[in-house]
């Protein structure tokens, strides 16, 4: 790093520090421009290499390298109070597990070995001992035995500080650089290790930058080494920091269990030599958080240029980052939490930060309660797309907040303003009037005063025409695997950016439930046995084992050091993974399900057990093998029986895509192979690329996506696995299915238990009916009725039923209020007003007429199958027409006119009686004040009046209507409440009247004393 | 509004005060009450080839009487009777039923068999009156059998006839026990309701035994 840069970072760290004291005195006031960051700075004179927490004296210790001393820092009012000189330049610092000494490594190689030596500072009196090292030590940490484990450049020591005696632990190579070094240089660069104890002190842990070791503090002592080169990237920053019980640590931007396996990895963390400096990490004992700051080269915060200091608060299990806090400097080394967990100390740029944890949810953010925005244009939507979605402040102070997106033609209001707030994006469709298929963007929410930093949600815009097949659920995320369930009426997809599984419904794509995943799973499998589901992390030496059965994840099963799992298979003799080793190549790993373990593959048969870099592993439909395709063109059978590839062909120079493995053909891309891995035909997908395979019997479905900025729907299509290839019926997808991002190969096709297709797309998920190809009708209206009773009484405002043949292509409910106008695929018009739809059927329609209709009307209904006809009809003012409904368990109908009394139907057997109140359910008794939108239900307050009240007469006597209205939480149905004449007419069958301006409706009620 | 049965009575026995002829002598009046045990006898419905029963189930019986004697063999009692049966509907092995009960005001000859000096009197009678028949029931929007009949909350007076016999014995003094039974005759009330398409057809028959105390003065 350059001077000047190190000039500015001082001179920056200064007005931080401004910054921050405004943060930490003060909430920052609303758009006054100061930036909301977490952190105190307490400026240091020098660099520092460790941190060092002493509770019982509410002091931290950090070792000033470059100034030859140990600052104190006092945690009760976060200020130096005092430093000790150590003689030589601080490495390395430990506290004593008693407390009573602070233990300091002093790394001074300036060509004389001997000048290095370990300062042991007595902490009740401040007295110091140095003890001279042959070699130059580079850290330090305790174990609950009194002993300190102690790096140098050549050796690990044991050191007692009583005596000052030094006992050999074992030799190493040589570390670390000599001193002096050239301009700039920072400590961690310079010394290159770290010790770290865990909380319990039973282990130590460190890292250097060629191995990485665990020690066992208790008798007999163990000491186990595994070399930097087994990993898959060089450790960054060098720094270990460790759980309570040793049973994971942290070591550089790799999260490590207690077997130095890599159970994650922060696979965003730029890793250069060069910024050693940047970073560091802490366990939370109390949360099992990870705090960790790096440079996310994967998520650069918007609008910010160059390393911004982010403060990640990770899930201490796979890394998956919960939060991101904007830091007021840069964290540049050891992390430590002290005071109960309600503080965390850390090495920045100008010396020490102090973050209160205890105070962060006090902090102003601001949070969306959304992570996707999605808006959705069809044949029948073409004006505009609203939604509207709530921006939280969380800590509820309040917080500044700008909304913007590259996107055209997309709006919201309020584009800025104070969280907590409701915002509405409007979508206009005449910017996306020539585009098919799904446009991508992002909505970038950022916050002055906000302390936390968001990443942009997820916004798709998509137009689909009358051809385009299927329904979009939008899914956030990245899915990058996809997997029905034989067994069970579900189905399961991979999501990649926040480690999970999620498990869908086969019926109604609902999520039954969500499974944390290791870190970026990439690949899924179900055992032979189908009773789990295999998940092949991708940044972690494991694989994660959810068991179906019970719905519970069984933890990890762990790879050999260095393998990270990116495709699994199961088969009926054995459980194969692609892994990536630390070389450029990945080879095949044999796993052990009943034991939890695994081991790598010596050859593959004949073959070398060496794979492209890229490569994935399908299991064959009936389990007697698995078909593996790379990224190179190579692709090879694995043949259960006699446990080795028995077939291996390279006849593509390169391989990427579909990989699906059907009863008598396997796809690799759009390459249609027989059994024998010999080409058979190619799927010629011009203009659009290919994108999945799924066989369903020996029949296959193909799918393909547009490439490049492209936008347009995606094909779907029927293909006859044969020689000759056909396609059989292509149709044009709503949107566009997924393709391979990061990885060459990738499943976005499942075949459901119930016929249905799921194909992973740019949105989510898009369900597509097992006829997905079945030919359309047009639609054809032959009445519309009252939804009421089936009669022509057809009323402002009032429910209608549409008759007709090849209505919708499928039946389909609304489940929602206020009601959509499109619905499965389906709309109506009438006079060019949108019908809300209640129901949609082949036969059948149900919806709500608009209130501003009078006369004849005109409707037209449009679905995939095109338009129909025009259909006319007489509306009236006032139609009304009482509810006819089915009870379970009786024959015939009856009308919806329920006795006060007992509130049941009036029947027969429930007669009413002179005097009685009663109340009738109808439809199409006209316009309504307070008015109610249309496809909106009626409020029970205020309640809405009909603009004109009904005569109602019984017999031949008039009755007394008390209320006449629409029936509160129902669209389009009214309720009249009415008192019965005491002079009622006796009898089984009594004319029950509702005569509106125009119409008269009547059913008979019996009538008894 | 819910019936008050003593309220009739009170009623008739202030008419039965202004046109029974005096008392002769001491002894000449008689004022009791009875108990026991209500049954009936039902009628049947019909819709095309469906048929069931209606009526009524067993019940509890209880009222007064004030009876005179007219002379040595013949006297006259005006009864009231409350009667607790359910109302019943039976088809093909189903049976629904629906509280009910009645109220019956009517006058009785009596025939006494031995002159008036006997300890032991057996009696024939015979008169008639008013039944008030009542649904007292829960209404249920859907009743099994409706397809048959109704049981349905409703009233109904109806006249009735009766007819019976019992035995009257002297216990001491001015005390009399009786044992008695009548069969009060009435058409079907219409608490019964036929079904649209089904009849109703039969006459109701209430046998009621019952035992008393009266005094006579």
């Amino acid at each position: 790093m350059r001077l000047a840069t190190l000039v500015r970072k001082h001179f920056l760290g200064r007005w931080l520090l401004l910054a921050a004291s405004l943060v930490i005195g003060g909430r920052p006031a609303i758009g006054a421009g100061t930036v909301g960051t977490v952190g105190q700075v307490i400026p240091l004179p020098g660099h520092i290499s460790e941190l060092v927490a002493d509770e019982p004296r509410s002091s931290i210790y950090a070792a000033n390298f470059t100034a030859g001393q140990v600052d104190v820092i006092s945690t009760s009012t976060n200020r130096l109070v005092n430093s000790i000189k150590t003689g030589g330049q601080p490495s390395g610092a430990a506290l004593s597990p008693d407390g009573r000494f602070l233990v300091v490594t002093n790394y001074n190689n300036f060509g004389v070995a001997s000048l290095s030596s370990v300062a042991v500072v007595d902490l009740n009196d401040l007295t110091r001992r140095n003890f001279a090292m042959s070699n130059p030590p580079l850290s330090i940490a305790f174990g609950a035995d009194g002993l300190a484990l102690i790096v140098t450049t050549v050796d690990i020591v044991r050191f007692e500080p009583r005596g000052g005696t030094f006992e050999l632990v074992n030799t190493i190579a040589s570390l670390a650089d000599s001193l002096p070094v050239p301009e700039p240089e920072f400590p961690r660069q310079i010394t290159r290790a770290s010790l770290g104890a865990s909380g319990d002190g039973n282990y130590i842990f460190g890292v250097t930058d060629g191995f990485v070791f665990s020690y066992k503090v208790a008798p007999p002592r163990e000491l186990n080494f595994r070399l930097v080169l087994t990993f898959q990237r060089a450790f960054a920053p060098p720094l270990t920091t460790v759980s309570f019980d040793g049973s994971y640590f942290m070591a550089g931007q790799y999260l490590l269990d207690r077997r130095l396996h890599v159970m994650a990895e922060n696979v965003d963390a730029k890793v250069n030599p060069a910024d050693l400096s940047i970073g560091g990490h802490a366990i939370d004992f109390g949360l099992s958080t990870v705090y960790s700051s790096y440079v996310d080269t994967a998520n650069p915060v918007a609008g910010l240029a160059g390393p911004v200091p982010v403060l990640f608060v990770q899930d201490a299990n796979n890394l998956r980052i919960r939060d991101r806090l904007r830091l007021t400097e840069q964290i540049t080394g050891r992390m430590v939490v002290a005071n109960g967990g309600r503080s965390l100390y850390a090495v920045s740029d100008s010396g020490v930060s102090w973050i209160a944890l205890g105070d962060l949810s006090q902090q102003p953010q601001v949070r969306p309660n959304v992570e996707q925005l999605f808006a959705q244009f069809d044949y029948c939507q073409k004006t505009v797309s609203r939604q509207t979605f709530r921006i939280e402040n969380p800590a509820g102070t309040p917080a500044d907040f700008k909304i913007s997106t590259l996107l055209k033609g997309v709006t919201f209001n309020p584009s800025s303003g104070v969280a907590p707030a409701t915002v509405e994006m409007v979508v206009d469709f005449s910017s996306y009037a020539t585009v098919q298929g799904t446009t991508h963007g992002k909505v970038v929410i950022s916050s002055t005063a906000g302390v936390n930093v968001l990443l942009p949600l997820q916004l798709d815009i998509n137009v689909k025409d009358v051809d385009q097949r299927g329904r979009i659920v939008p899914v956030a995320g990245k899915l990058v695997d996809i997997l029905a369930d034989p067994r069970r009426d579900q189905f399961y997809v991979l999501e990649q950016t926040k480690n999970e599984l999620h498990v869908f419904q086969n019926s109604d794509l609902r999520l039954l439930g969500t499974f944390p995943t290791g870190n970026r799973p990439n690949w899924l499998s179900l055992s032979a046995d189908r009773r789990y589901v295999l998940v092949a992390n991708s940044a972690g030496e494991n694989i994660t084992v959810i068991n179906l059965d019970t719905l519970q994840s069984e933890g990890y099963l762990f790879m050999p050091a260095g393998d990270y799992p990116i495709s699994v298979s199961a088969d009926n003799a054995s459980v194969l993974a692609v892994v990536r080793t630390p070389t450029t190549r990945s080879r095949v790993d044999a796993i052990q399900l009943t034991d939890r373990g695994a081991f790598p593959i010596g050859r593959l048969g004949v073959y070398e057990n060496d794979l492209a870099r890229d490569a994935a592993i399908v299991p064959l439909p009936n389990l007697s093998g698995a078909f593996i395709a790379e990224a190179d063109g190579n692709v090879k059978l694995w043949d259960a029986n006699s446990q080795q590839v028995t077939l291996a062909r390279k006849d593509f120079t390169a391989l990427r895509g579909a990989i699906a493995a059907g009863p008598s053909a396997l796809v690799a891309n759009n390459h249609i192979l027989n059994m024998s891995l010999v080409p058979q035909a190619d799927l010629a997908d011009a203009p659009n690329g290919p994108a999945g395979f799924l066989f369903v019997g020996d029949q296959g479905i193909h799918t393909t996506s547009p490439g490049g900025a492209i936008v347009d729907a995606g094909s779907i299509q029927r293909v006859n696995t044969g020689a000759a290839a056909i396609k059989i019926s292509p149709v044009r997808m709503v949107e566009q299915p997924l393709t391979p991002l990061n990885f060459s190969f990738i499943r976005t096709l499942a075949g459901l238990r119930n016929g249905n297709v799921i194909s992973t797309s740019s949105t989510g998920l898009v369900e597509l009916p097992g006829n997905f190809d079945a030919a359309v009708s047009i639609p054809r209206v032959t009445a519309i009725t009252s939804a009421a009773d089936f009669s022509s009484n057809l009323g402002q405002g009032g429910l209608v039923s549409i008759f007709g043949q090849s209505l919708a292509p499928a039946a389909a409910s609304a489940g929602t209020v206020p009601l959509p106008t499109t619905l499965g695929g389906v709309c109506v018009t009438v006079n060019g007003f949108r019908v809300p739809l209640l129901y949609v059927s082949p036969g059948q329609i149900n919806g709500q007429l608009p209130f501003d209709l009078q006369g004849q009307v005109s409707t037209v209904l449009h679905t995939p199958g095109g338009l129909s006809d025009i259909f006319y009809a007489q509306v009236q003012d006032v139609a009304p027409s009482i509810f006819q409904i089915s009870v379970s368990g009786q024959s015939g109908t009856f009308p919806a006119i329920v006795r006060n009394k007992n509130n049941q139907l009036a029947t027969l057997s429930n007669p009413l009686h002179p005097n009685d109140i009663f109340i009738v359910y109808a439809t199409g008794l006209g316009a309504v004040g307070p008015q109610v939108d249309l496809g909106s239900a009626g409020a029970s307050s205020p309640l809405s009046f009909t603009e004109s009240k009904p005569v109602v007469t019984i017999g031949d006597r008039e009755a007394e209507v008390l209320f006449s209205g629409l029936a509160p939480g129902f669209v389009g149905v009214y309720q009249l409440n009415i008192r019965a004449p005491g002079d009622l007419p006796l009898g089984l069958q009594v004319p029950l009247r509702i005569s509106g301006a125009s119409a008269t409706t009547a059913v008979n009620v019996r009538i008894v004393e | 509004m819910r019936y008050q049965p003593f309220a009739g009575l009170l009623l008739a026995l202030s008419l039965v005060s202004l046109t029974a002829p005096r008392a002769q002598a001491q002894g000449q009046y008689e004022l009791g009450g009875l108990a026991l045990f209500s049954g009936y006898t039902g009628a049947s419905v019909n819709s095309g080839p469906v048929g069931g029963n209606i009526g009524f189930q067993p019940g509890v019986a209880g009222g007064g009487f004030l009876g005179h004697t007219l002379n040595d063999r013949l006297g006259g009692e005006i009864r009231y009777l409350y009667s607790w049966n359910k109302m019943k509907l039976s088809s093909g092995g189903t049976t629904t039923d629906f509280n009910g009960q009645s109220h019956i005001v009517n006058y009785d000859v009596l025939i006494y068999i031995p002159r008036r000096e006997g300890r032991v009197r057996p009696y024939l009678a015979g008169g008639g009156g008013l039944k008030i028949f009542e649904g007292t029931g829960a209404e249920q929007a859907f009743q099994p059998l409706s397809n048959l009949a109704l049981l349905t909350h409703t009233k109904e007076t109806l006249p009735t006839v009766d007819y019976g016999a019992g035995v009257r014995i002297r216990m001491g003094g001015n005390k009399i026990f009786r044992l008695e039974f009548r069969d009060y005759i009435t058409k079907v009330p219409n608490v019964f309701a036929a079904s649209p398409g089904a009849k109703i057809s039969g006459i109701m028959h209430q046998w009621t035994p019952a035992f008393g105390f009266s005094w006579t003065f």
